[in-house]
């Protein structure tokens, strides 16, 4: 969750899951993929505009449990706003 | 016991922060800067209620604040909690909702000024409810579709008679390939998308807006700020996010009913401080595009001379009221 205390996710209504919801982030993508996540682009360098602030780091835990085994992960996901 | 404590919360290294703090320090405003990613291994903190409202401590590394010396809270970018390592990955995840629901849930309850309470900024960063508000508010927006179905897509587009562009509702960035990579919006034309990618998720559908110009306005307690944005690059033209080296920023001013109209927003969300965008149409035209609620604005102060820390300074010690 990017922020301690109000997780955006935390405001999903019918989230069951503590810390308010599960992302699995992958890093490499399947065969079938939202649409708007294929416009994805790496940024361009922000130059003066990049304060340390406008982006952070976070090793994030992420579990599939595809056949009821639990499998543990780590992305990286770097948020970011404007 | 003086009430004047402007507290900030925010991360180890936040220069948008340390220009507030700054302004504070000019004016004489005591100022406790805190970052919640302290706690627990650094921080410690402690809370009661008596009867008479939640007291307490911060007591942080480098300071400590009591909670009844608060008279406004700067919630910028703390970082999150950071537990000890010897914790499972289910006791951290238990660990986390009660910092949350505790820590997070006595500084939400303080009776004090907040820019922006953080329940408030997560609730105004839906941009189906932007969209709603900014209506209610008498600022224009786009027309939008929001779907998982491509034919709907189609058909929307069709409706328009124009070219739409899609975005993305969230900021998620993505980690794939060893890279990050974000969604900016985008033209594209809805009959080339694979109706399983577009059904895989809701996606955010809108017409194109002819444009002459962008405007980027910051709204603090009421005070409006804006600055127009143009772009030399093509790519800077549909989203300037894309292209930052080919901007030129211009201080304007916003039409007055469109000023009167993000007071509005913010007064309808309960914020005090919000970051706008706009398309201005050639026509002259403000169309809102979104309001970001924790929107980053420093370099706006350096490039254009925006007094937003002063407008900021205002709003935490009740000057602007």
């Amino acid at each position: 969750v990017p922020d301690p205390l109000m997780p955006s996710a935390a405001l999903l209504p019918l989230c069951d899951s503590p810390g308010g919801g599960r992302f699995a982030l992958h890093h490499e993508p399947g065969s079938v993929r939202p649409y708007s996540a294929t416009l994805g682009v790496v940024p361009v360098r922000l130059g003066k505009h990049d304060t340390t602030a406008t982006k952070w780091d976070e090793q994030k835990t992420t579990e599939t449990s595809a056949d009821g085994q639990e499998d543990p992960d780590t992305v990286t996901i770097r948020h970011t706003d404007t | 016991m003086a009430r004047d404590t402007v507290l900030v919360l925010t991360g180890a290294k936040d220069p948008t922060a340390d220009v507030v703090i700054e302004e504070l320090a000019r004016r004489g405003v005591p100022v406790a800067r805190h970052d919640l990613g302290d706690f627990p291994t650094r921080m410690r903190f402690s809370a009661w209620h008596m009867g008479d409202g939640w007291a307490g401590r911060l007591s942080g590394p480098d300071a400590t604040t009591d909670l009844q010396d608060v008279s406004a809270i700067y919630y910028r970018r703390p970082s999150n909690f950071r537990f000890p390592p010897e914790l499972s990955a289910g006791d951290r995840v238990y660990a986390q909702e009660e910092a949350r629901i505790g820590v997070g849930g006595v500084l939400a309850a303080l009776d004090c000024r907040w820019v922006n309470h953080p329940h408030r900024v997560a609730r105004a960063e839906w941009k189906p409810l932007q969209i709603e508000i900014a209506r209610t508010c008498g600022l224009p927006t786009p027309r939008t579709l929001i779907s998982d179905d491509s034919q709907e897509a189609i058909e929307f587009a069709e409706r328009l008679g124009g070219p739409v562009v899609c975005k993305s509702l969230s900021s998620v960035v993505l980690a794939e390939e060893g890279q990050h990579k974000v969604v900016y919006t985008r033209r594209v034309d809805p009959t080339t998308i694979s109706p399983r990618d577009f059904g895989a998720t809701v996606h955010l559908i809108q017409e194109w807006v002819p444009k002459r110009r962008e405007a980027r306005v910051t709204v603090v307690g009421g005070q409006v700020l804006a600055v127009a944005i143009d772009s030399d690059s093509d790519a800077g033209r549909v989203d300037w996010r894309s292209d930052y080296d080919s901007l030129r920023y211009t201080s304007t001013d916003a039409p007055p009913e469109i000023a009167d109209g993000m007071r509005r927003y913010l007064a309808c969300t309960g914020l005090s401080f919000g970051a706008f965008d706009f398309v201005i149409t050639p026509d002259g035209e403000w169309i809102m595009l979104e309001c970001n609620p924790a929107g980053q604005w420093l370099w706006l102060h350096h490039i254009a001379g925006l007094a937003i820390p002063a407008a900021l300074a205002d709003t935490l010690t009740g000057a602007a009221a």
